[in-house]
C-alpha cells in the first residue's frame, strides 16, 4: 500500500477516538439507567440466561476498550476487543431479527431512536471501521516478541 | 505474514462473537421455557382489550360457557344468570327455578357445561342438574361427603374437592350425578405440607380440549394435571420458586378452627385454562421486571399443557383501583372481571413464542 504512514496513522486515530467516545457514551448511558438496563437485559431472549452477571460486565468492558483504545501500546489489542464486541452486538440483533420468538425494544441514549435495522447498519458500519484501523495498525509489539525469540 | 496474522485474529474475533451469541440465545431460549429461574417475557401485543362492559354490580363471578355465550353467576343474587354474548354488547338475565325447596340454602353457586347448569353447595351438601333451556334444575344428590369446590366434566360426571370429615381435610375426588355409588376419591392427589385445608387450596379446572383435570395451588408453586379419573399424569411447576405454602397459622381460643396468624404468601392468585394453554395470574413480581406493571395490572403467565413449559406473560390492566379479580378462557378471550367491569382481551397466537417473528414486520413500534 502506497498511503503514506502519517496519514495512515492519522485515520487509526480517528476511528480509535470515535470507538472509544461510542464506547463510553454507551457505558455511562447503561449504567446511569443499570436498573432498567438490567431489565431490559433479563427481557431479551438471547441473555435472559445471562442477564445478572452480563449487565455489569458489558459496561466494564466498554470502558477498559475505551481506555485501551485511547494507549498507543495496546491500541491494538482494543481494536481486536472492539471488533469482536460490535460482531457479537451485530450477531445478537441477527439472530432476534430472523431466529426469536419475540423482540424487545431496548437501546439506550440517541441510539434509541433507530430501527433494528437501522442498528444493524450502523454496526455494519462500525466493524468495517474497526478493520480498517487494524490493517493500518502496524504490530510493533509482535514483531519486537519475534525478534526476542529469534535471539 | 503480518497481515495474514491479522486476518487469522480477524476471523477468530468473527467466529468467536457469532459463536458466542449462539451459545447465549439457546441458552436462554431452554431456560425460559424449560428450566424458568424466574425469568418472565412479555412479548408485544399478545393480549389486546377488544369489548368492555359494565355490569353495575362486582358481585358477579364466571359461572360457564355454552355455545359462545358467557354465563355470569351473582353471590348478591345466587339464583340468577346473566347471560352475555361473545362481544359483552348483548345481554340477557335468567331466573332459575328449583324444583326442590326444602333444603338449607345459604349461598348456591352455578356451573355451566354445554346444555346443562349445575346448582350446589358443598356444606349442605346438595347439586341440582337443569338444562339451559328452560333454567328448571331437579335435585341429583343431598348426601355424602362436604365439599367446596366442583367443576362438571361431562353432563354427569363431577370433579369435586371433597372436605375429610372431622378434621375438614381437602380430598379430590369425582362424582356420577346418576350413580352415586360411583362416587371416587384420590387421596394422593392433593399433597399436604403442614395442615392438608390451607396449605393444599387451590382452584381446578376441566380442560374439555384435552380432557384433563387441572389443579393449581394458591400457595405454592406447582399445578396438577390429571385425566377424569384422578389418574396423575404429571405436576408441573410455575416458574416462581415459592415450593412449600408459606402460611402462618393460629387457634382461635375456645375454638377448634384455626385463622392466618400473618397473611399467607398467595403464589397463584387465579387460573384458567383453555386448549393445551394454562393461564395462571401470579401474585410474584419475577426478576428484571419493572415494579410500575405491577403496580398498574395484573400479569398472567401462560403455560403449555402438552409439555409443562412456560410460554410467555402478559398485563391485564387495572380499571380504576380495581384489580383483576376472575378470568375465563373461551375461544382465544380472556374474560376478566374488574370491579364492576368486565373486559374480553384477544389472545393471540404468538403468546406461545413458538414461532420467529416475521423479518418483514415493523418491528420498532414504540
Amino acid at each position: 500500500m502506497k498511503t503514506s504512514v502519517s496519514f495512515k496513522n492519522t485515520i487509526v486515530e480517528i476511528i480509535c477516538v470515535t470507538y472509544a467516545l461510542l464506547f463510553i457514551y454507551a457505558a455511562i448511558s447503561k449504567l446511569f439507567d443499570f436498573e432498567n438496563f438490567t431489565i431490559q437485559l433479563g427481557q431479551s431472549p438471547l441473555l435472559s440466561a445471562v442477564a445478572g452477571w452480563i449487565s455489569i460486565t458489558i459496561p466494564v468492558l466498554e470502558i477498559i476498550i475505551a481506555i485501551a483504545l485511547l494507549i498507543r501500546r495496546i491500541r491494538l489489542a482494543g481494536l481486536y476487543v472492539s471488533y469482536l464486541l460490535m460482531t457479537m452486538f451485530t450477531a445478537y440483533i441477527y439472530i432476534i431479527l430472523n431466529y426469536s420468538a419475540f423482540v424487545p425494544c431496548s437501546c439506550g441514549g440517541i441510539l434509541e431512536k433507530m430501527t433494528w435495522n437501522q442498528h444493524l447498519i450502523f454496526n455494519a458500519c462500525f466493524i468495517i471501521l474497526a478493520i480498517i484501523a487494524i490493517a493500518y495498525t502496524p504490530m510493533k509489539k509482535s514483531i519486537n516478541n519475534q525478534q526476542n525469540w529469534k535471539s | 505474514m503480518r497481515c495474514k496474522l491479522k486476518i487469522v485474529l480477524l476471523l477468530i474475533c468473527t467466529a468467536l462473537g457469532i459463536g458466542i451469541m449462539i451459545l447465549f440465545f439457546t441458552l436462554s431460549e431452554q431456560m425460559i421455557h424449560y428450566k424458568n429461574k424466574f425469568i418472565r417475557r412479555f412479548p408485544q401485543h399478545t393480549a389486546q382489550e377488544i369489548h368492555q362492559t359494565d355490569l353495575t354490580y362486582n358481585s358477579y363471578y364466571f359461572a360457564g360457557s355454552s355455545n359462545g355465550k358467557i354465563y355470569l353467576g351473582n353471590y348478591t343474587a345466587p339464583l340468577q344468570i346473566l347471560e352475555l354474548d361473545s362481544t359483552l354488547k348483548i345481554r340477557k338475565n335468567h331466573q332459575i327455578e328449583l324444583k326442590q325447596q326444602n333444603l338449607a340454602f345459604r349461598s348456591p353457586q352455578i356451573r355451566i357445561l354445554d346444555q346443562n347448569f349445575y346448582v350446589f353447595e358443598g356444606i349442605v351438601p346438595y347439586i341440582f342438574k337443569g338444562n339451559i333451556k328452560n333454567w328448571t334444575a331437579s335435585l341429583r344428590i343431598n348426601s355424602g361427603y362436604y365439599f367446596s369446590h366442583l367443576e362438571p366434566m361431562d353432563s354427569v360426571n363431577m370433579a369435586i374437592r371433597f372436605m375429610k370429615p372431622k378434621r375438614g381435610e381437602s380430598l379430590m375426588g369425582t362424582l356420577n350425578l346418576s350413580d352415586t355409588t360411583k362416587v371416587k376419591y384420590a387421596p394422593l392427589f392433593l399433597q399436604k405440607q403442614f395442615d392438608g385445608i390451607f396449605d393444599t387450596d387451590g382452584s381446578f379446572h376441566f380442560n374439555k380440549e384435552l380432557h384433563k383435570i387441572v389443579y393449581v395451588y394458591l400457595y405454592r408453586n406447582q399445578y396438577i394435571v390429571s385425566d377424569p379419573e384422578l389418574n396423575l399424569d404429571y405436576r408441573g411447576n410455575t416458574i416462581d420458586t415459592v415450593s412449600h405454602a408459606q402460611i402462618k397459622l393460629a387457634k382461635l381460643k375456645n375454638s377448634t378452627m384455626k385463622t392466618f396468624s400473618k397473611p399467607p404468601l398467595i403464589v397463584n392468585k387465579l387460573s384458567a385454562v383453555e386448549g393445551n394453554l394454562l393461564y395462571v395470574n401470579s401474585a410474584l413480581p419475577g426478576l428484571y421486571e419493572s415494579e410500575d406493571i405491577w403496580k398498574r395490572a395484573s400479569i398472567i403467565d401462560v403455560y403449555d399443557l402438552t409439555n409443562s413449559s412456560y410460554r410467555s406473560s402478559f398485563p391485564i390492566y387495572d380499571i380504576g383501583k380495581n384489580k383483576l379479580r376472575a378470568m375465563y378462557v373461551v375461544n382465544k378471550n380472556l374474560y376478566a372481571l374488574i370491579g364492576k367491569k368486565i373486559v374480553c382481551y384477544k389472545l393471540r397466537k404468538h403468546l406461545m413464542q413458538s414461532d420467529p417473528v416475521n423479518k418483514q414486520r415493523k418491528i420498532k413500534n414504540d
